[in-house]
């Protein structure tokens, strides 16, 4: 059974570079309401911004779009962003998911987008759909509340 | 003396170019960070460089390419580079990426002027 939902952000930019500061500012900020460790809320931000930026540098990469993020609290501590665009799409996702692949030839960028997703959050998913979406679903559960 | 541009500022001790990084490295301003700090390491004589990466709060994979770049270019230009003192949220995405096997990293809490003698 799906636990209630009990707030629910809806944000929507555009892929301008300058906007990945104002996403993990934004969606952190609106997780705060759960009190995260400060460890647990640096770890959204940089998901969020490793997401972000992929939508801007692949969905998008000559033009901008839009960028659609739902952030979602349940009961339990349990954190849900949708990360989604209308970009060009992901060919093979298991080989955008794996550690150091790139598509930059330049040197300058790792290719641990994914990575880093999936080692600060619980869950990560990924579906796309060539020349029409990619979604990426981030999961974690807090830590209880100490009190 | 002392070189500040938005984001990097240079200091020369003991021979060595220190670049002190500030702002959050991500994807918009990581290519901002880039050109600021190669023009200073292909500008200086100096053979070793710093880059002091303490007061760097938030760093997402952009970084992790960024630094590899002046590790590239660092050996091309035949210069030692080492990376002070990242933060404990630096090092986590450090180790995770493996660099802190790749990059020469040192916490010193003796002060920039010691870790440079060190690193002359």
């Amino acid at each position: 059974m799906q636990r209630p939902c009990i707030n629910k952000l809806k944000l929507t930019l555009p892929s301008l570079s300058v906007n990945e500061s104002a996403a993990r500012a934004i969606v952190s900020a609106f997780c705060a309401q759960f009190n995260p460790t400060f460890e647990e809320l640096a770890d959204i931000k940089c998901a969020v911004s490793e997401a972000v930026t992929n939508c801007i540098v692949h969905a998008y990469p000559d033009t901008v779009g839009e960028i659609y993020i739902a952030v979602k609290l349940y009961d339990g501590r349990i954190i849900k962003i949708e990360i989604k665009d209308k970009g060009r799409g992901i060919e093979d996702t298991a080989l955008a998911r794996t550690p150091l692949f790139t598509t930059d030839k330049s040197g300058e960028r790792s290719g641990m987008g994914f990575s880093v997703m999936e080692s600060f959050m619980d869950k990560v998913t990924l579906t796309s759909a060539v020349g029409r979406y990619t979604k990426v679903v981030l999961t974690k559960t807090l830590s209880p509340l100490e009190v | 003396m002392l070189n500040q541009n938005k984001y990097v500022t240079a200091e020369m001790s003991n021979s060595v170019l220190i670049l002190h990084i500030r702002g959050e490295i991500d994807h918009h301003i990581a290519p901002d960070i880039r050109k600021e700090a190669d023009d200073f390491i292909l500008r200086s004589p100096a053979a070793s460089v710093i880059l002091d990466l303490s007061d760097i709060e938030f760093m997402d994979s952009s970084g992790l390419g960024l630094l590899m770049g002046r590790k590239a270019l660092s050996d091309r230009l035949g210069k030692k580079l080492l990376i002070l003192n990242p933060t404990a949220r630096i090092s986590k995405i450090l180790d995770l990426a493996g660099l802190n096997k790749i990059l020469n990293i040192e916490y010193k809490n003796g002060g920039i002027n010691h870790a440079a003698s060190m690193h002359q």
